[in-house]
Parts: C-alpha cells; structure tokens; sequence
C-alpha cells in the first residue's frame, strides 16, 4: 500500500536536523591540523559513512542511530580511556567514487582515529580500500558479498554483518530439511552478489540432492518479474528461490503474489529485512536468512531492543521496531569500544590485536567471533519466516524466527575461504605496526 | 508448454498495451509537431505519483481518473507556456528543452516524494488470479489490457471520426495544408499535446502495481517508448499499437526462450524494421526532412 508522504518527509528533515547537529558539533575542530592533539586527551573521534539520501536511506539511518546509542552509552559512563566518543556521520549514497570521497575527507580534514559503517557491498569495499591504504581501522557495519573479507580483505578492515555463504547455507539447510524439496528454481539478480548466494544455496542442495531445474538471471533494477514467474510455474518446481536484494526483491516478491504461485510452490532466499517487507507489505512470503530481528528471545537482544525503543521510538510511527540495521551499528561501536578499552590505546595496532580471534555476546544464542584471518565476525544466523495478515501489529511481525545456525556450521572453513578466492590478510607490518 | 506461450503473450499484451499508450501520444506529437517530447517518461512518472499520492484518500480507481486529469493539465501548461515559443526554430532545440525538462522533473520528483520506490499494490479486488479453465492470469493484468484497449478506442474514434481528430491527423500528413485551409492549428498543438500527455499521465498510473514507483521510472520507459515509435512508424496511430503490442510480446516470449536476450531483443527488432522498412511498419516517408 502507498506510504504517508508525510512520514517520509518528517523522517528526511529529522535526518537533516541529525546531520546538521553532528556538522556543527564538529565544526570548531575541523581545522586542528594536528593529528597528535587527536592521540591526547581530546574524544576519540569516528567517522561514520552511512547511506544518508538514496534508495537505502532508512537502513543508513537506523545504522547511524544504532551507532549512536552505543557511543551515548559509553559517554554516559565517562566515555572509554576517560575520553568522550565523537562520531561524524557523512552521507555517501550507493556510490563507490562518493564513498571514497568522504572516506579521505574524514580521514584527512577531521582526522578521525576510525572509520566506520557503510551498507553497499560496492560502498564497502571502496572505503576498505581507503582505509588500507592511509592504514587506519575500519569497521564495516553492512555489505552481505563474500569479497568483502574473501578477495577484498584488509588487515585493516573488519565486517560485522553475515557474509552472503553463511546466510545462504542456513536457509538452504533449513529448506532442504523441512521442506525437502525436489527440485528448486533460482531467479537470480546478475551481478556479484547474486551469483555468489545461488552458488551457496545450491551447494547446500547438493548435499540434499536437491536437483536445480533452471536458473533466470535478471538485470538489477528489473521491475517486472511476470515472464519470469509464469515461466517457472511452467516448470513447476518445488521451491523458487529469490536471490534478490532491495527494490528487485520487494518487486519479485510482491509478482509471485499477484500471480498467485503460492498455491502451487514455496519461496525462500538467502538475505531480507525490514526494509524490504515494508515494500513487500500485505505480499509477504517465504523463508529468508536474517543477521538479526527485534524479536530475537535472548536477554541481550530484548536489552537492546527496549534500549532503542527508549531512545528512538517517541521519532517514529507507532508500528515501528528496530531493525537488523539499528543491531549492526550497535554491535559494531559497542566492540570497538570494548577493543579500544582492553587495549588501553586508540592506536589502530593495539586495537586490530584487541579485535582478532575475539570472542564476545553478540547478542544471539551462542558466541560470536572476530576471525583472526579474515575478521568476519562469525555468528549465529537467523532463519525466519516472513508473514503480514490480519493479526499483524507492529514491525516485530514482519518475521517469525523458525530457528538458527551456529556461525561453526554456517561458515566457509578457510580451505573453502580460499576455494572462493579469499585473499590473506596483509602482515601487521606493512600497516606501520 | 503451449499454455504457458498463451500466458507469456496474454502478459506481453498488458505490457504492450502500456506501451502504445505512450507511444500513441509520442507519435502524434511528433507527427503534428515535429517535437521529439524527451520529458514524455516524465509526465508517466508523475502520473504514478499522482497516484501515490491520492490513493490513502481517495482509493485506487478516483485515483486512476486523477492521474490523466493532473499529467494533462500539466502538458496543456508545459506546452502553452515553454514549448510554443520555439516552435519556429530547429526541432533540435525543442529535443534540448524537453530533455532538460525530464531531467528537472525528475529531480524534483526527489525532492517531493523523496528517493526510496513507493510500495503500491494492485487494489483487494483486480489483485489475484483468474482461472480461464486451468490457465491462471492476473486479474490487474487483464485489467490494465481492458482500460488501455477501451482507451485506445476512444482515441482512435475521436481522430478518425469527429472534425477535430481529422484535422488533427490531416495535420501530421501536411500541416502547412491545415494551415492554409484557415485552421487555427496552434490551438491543435495545444489539445494534441494536453492528451498526449494524459495518455502518458494514465499509462504511469495503470503502471504503477506492476513496475513499481521510483524517481527513474521515466527514463526507464522512454526508450521502450521511442522504439515503439519508430518500429510503428512515426507520426502512425496504428504503427503505435501494433509496435507496443509486438515490443510487450516479444519481451515476454524472449525471458520464455532466451532470458539472456531479452534486454537486447527489442532492439534487435528494432534494427530489422530500420533495415527492411526504414520509415517504420506504418510510417510516412520522410516525416522529418519535411
């Protein structure tokens, strides 16, 4: 159904008021040409790029606000090392050359000590990149594309979200056991990510012997799926699987639908959100991986969530929740401040070791991890139900949970890792330390 | 197997059927006018918008009334107050000012109704399946077939038989004629560019359930469009019909049989026209360098 403009509008200008703030904050010490005064005592300072404009500017907010709560949370405690967390937030939409940009501006003219977020795979990498180069810590929020710690890793560079190979091999374990399915039909998005999360799936079907019965590749941005699904309800498989993010999969989704292949096949696929069931509305359907969703039962996850609820929800429509998004942004500072606090330093060496192979809650059923070889963080990943129907009362329904895989069994091992071009980190001393 | 072909061609026909409705408005434009209207993706896209916009309030179908109602007053306006003045230059620079004018509307399109694409489903009653015997075809599907044919009726009744459509066509054939006869053919221009526009307004909105409400839309139908233009033969009611129609099924046929090609398809028919017929299937020779 049509969204309220008026909705959208109050949210855009509550951004622009946001991101005005943060400028302005930062304002008096942005010329401070002096890396050294940045070491001292002053606040630890991180640049955050989040999609601020663009078709992913609801998840770059809900990241930056996730952000945000954690840096409040250690401000209120007196800050980390007795210094306070300053965050400036750039706004870089889907475009690698302006991600760049504001990578080296934060790096160069605010002097950051870390960068952090972005939500693009394309963004993501590009500002990898940057930082590697000037050698400072980056701490990626989103981006699903196994590259991102395979054959783009940095030593520099950490990623908190799921890689596409965990998320596609826990939705495919979990079809493949409960619904055990002949035969599947991939519709898959025709670039990187899209290739690589069919790739995934079907080993997992393999192993099932699960038999794929075609695959349709689709150019981004298609809008009408129609051929496509009349197509496969010719071939009638038993399971279409929709490797489709954003907009592609919102319009798939909302077709199968309207052609009513409901009745005659299941549908499941590798990656979705709240973002995406908002487009999706009353369409919803299938089983989909998931990094994170306000309904996860553990005690961190229900903190978490009534802490966001506190502090954002009187901003936002009744029906709101936070999503997987507001999750990353707080995961992500939260264990970089940890790192900076247990190695008693802001020095990029200090923290890269604090980081590496350490165990931590993040927030789900067993422990997460920061790899040492690739630093992914290896973490449960959530397979969950989509629904909308007449019991549906707030964002929480968008999804039931049906069940979890342990980042041990969802993981690519390092011979895998390799087997799918992944790069070894560079040594600590081509990094300066 | 043979089934599925009939629900391939039954989906092309909806998407042709789009498709001539903004063909259709193109070509007379461009026959009447010699003006290559650029900013036509942009009047279907506000046509989408409109109903965004109108649709909490006023439901699905008041809004599909409004759509054509808002896009053609906006055409009559555009046409008045930016378009006449250049008349009597190079057809080029009509092309510079309605291209400008896409690029400025969809910018503002950002500005209003922001970048994120607006979620919009069919309404409770057209969403769905009807079965014809085993075959399921979507019920919005074969609505926006009736509507778009019912409307192309009416367009064609009314340039091929009141006064004022046959003037209008007799215009494309030899304007300077129309003119001499004592016509007052800028008031034509006008009417013919208001309805165009409409027609463009009433396609974004039928459009909008199915290939979804974004800024970019425009841009994203006007090539198809133009195709449909030259593959019917420019300045041809008839050629806009039969090239949206043959354009709409050779998609859905292509993603049936060579899904790889079906982005490349549409123009490799187009190549065969221009090689075999190079006025177009219904065209008049020469319709430019007049």
């Amino acid at each position: 159904m049509a969204k309220k403009k008026s909705g959208s509008l109050s949210r855009r200008e509550f951004v622009k008021v946001l991101g005005g703030g943060v400028i302005a904050a930062a304002g008096p010490t942005i010329f401070v040409p002096s890396r050294a005064w940045a070491q001292g005592t002053g606040p630890i300072r991180i640049g955050n790029i989040e999609p601020l404009s663009g078709p992913y500017a609801d998840s770059g907010l809900d990241e930056m606000e996730g952000a945000q709560l954690a840096n409040e949370d250690w401000n209120a405690k007196g800050g980390v090392l007795g210094r306070k967390i300053e965050m400036i937030t750039e706004d870089a939409p889907s475009n690698p050359g302006i991600g760049v940009q504001k990578a080296k501006k934060l790096v160069e003219r605010d002097q950051v000590d870390f960068l952090t977020g972005t939500l693009t795979s394309s963004v993501t990498v590009a500002v990898s990149d940057v930082a590697a180069t000037a050698k400072v810590l980056f701490m990626a929020f989103g981006s699903h594309a196994d590259d991102t710690t395979g054959s783009r890793s940095h030593r520099t560079t950490f990623r908190t979200t799921n890689q596409n190979y965990a998320l596609s091999t826990a939705t495919a374990t979990w079809v493949a056991k409960n619904w055990k399915p002949k035969q599947v039909y991939h519709l898959t998005a025709d670039y990187v990510w899209g290739h690589s999360a069919r790739a995934s799936m079907n080993r997992i079907f393999e192993r099932f012997g699960v038999k794929e019965a075609g695959n349709d590749l689709f150019p981004l941005g298609t809008s009408d799926f129609s051929s496509y699904l009349i197509k496969v309800r010719g071939v009638k498989p038993d399971v279409l699987v929709v490797n489709a993010y954003g907009a592609d999969q919102i319009n798939c989704v909302k077709q199968f639908k309207e052609f009513g292949l409901g009745s005659n096949m299941q549908l499941c696929g590798p990656l979705s959100g709240t973002p995406m069931m908002k487009g999706i509305g009353t369409a919803a359907t299938g089983v989909w991986g998931l990094s994170w969703h306000s309904t996860v039962d553990t005690p961190g996850s229900k903190k978490l969530r009534d802490a966001l609820m506190k502090r954002y929800a009187s901003s936002k429509k009744p029906e709101w929740r936070p999503s997987y998004r507001h999750y990353l942004g707080y995961v992500t500072h939260q264990q970089l401040l940890e790192a900076i606090a247990r190695a008693k330093s802001t020095n990029k060496c200090a923290v890269i070791k604090a980081l590496e192979g350490h165990k931590f809650d993040g927030l789900k059923w067993t422990q997460s991890q920061w790899r040492a070889w690739d630093h992914q963080n290896v973490q449960d990943v959530i397979v969950a139900k989509a629904k909308r129907d007449a019991s549906w009362k707030s964002e929480d329904d968008y999804f039931e949970i049906l069940g979890h895989l342990s980042g041990a069994e969802a993981y690519p091992d390092e011979a895998m890792w390799k087997q799918m071009g992944g790069r070894p980190l560079e040594p600590m001393s081509e990094i300066g330390c | 197997m043979a089934f599925t072909i009939l629900q391939q061609v039954v989906n092309g026909v909806a998407l042709g059927m789009l498709l001539a409705l903004m063909a259709v408005g193109l070509t007379v434009v461009l026959g009447l006018m010699r003006v290559i209207n650029m900013a036509h993706g942009a009047l279907y896209t506000l046509g989408a918008y409109t109903v965004v916009t109108t649709f909490d309030r006023w439901g699905f179908l008041p809004s599909l009334l409004a759509a054509p109602i808002a896009v053609g007053v906006i055409g009559l306006v555009l046409e008045g107050v930016l378009i006449r003045p250049i008349y009597q230059r190079d057809p080029l620079h009509t092309l510079l000012l309605t291209f400008g004018l896409a690029l400025i509307a969809e910018d503002l399109v950002r500005i209003v109704w922001g970048d994120a694409p607006y979620p919009m489903s069919p309404p409770e009653l057209l969403s769905g399946i009807l079965l014809l015997g085993d075959l399921p075809f979507s019920k919005y599907r074969l609505f926006v077939i009736v509507v778009s044919a019912a409307l192309m009726l009416l367009t064609w009744m009314f340039l091929a038989r009141t006064q004022l459509g046959r003037t209008v066509l007799a215009g494309t054939f030899d304007r300077e004629m129309v003119r001499v006869l004592g016509i007052r053919i800028n008031l034509l221009f006008t009417l013919v560019f208001g309805l165009g526009a409409a027609l463009a307004g009433l396609a974004g909105a039928l459009a909008s359930p199915i290939r979804g409400v974004f800024p970019g839309m425009g841009s994203s139908i006007i090539m198809p469009s133009f195709v449909v233009v030259i593959i019917g033969g420019m300045g041809s009611f008839g050629g806009a019909l039969i090239g949206g129609l043959s354009v709409g099924i050779i998609i859905s046929l292509a993603v049936e049989f060579f899904p790889a090609a079906s982005d490349v398809v549409v123009f490799v028919l187009l190549a065969l026209v221009l090689l075999v017929r190079p006025r177009g299937l219904f065209g008049v020779e020469g319709l430019l360098s007049r």
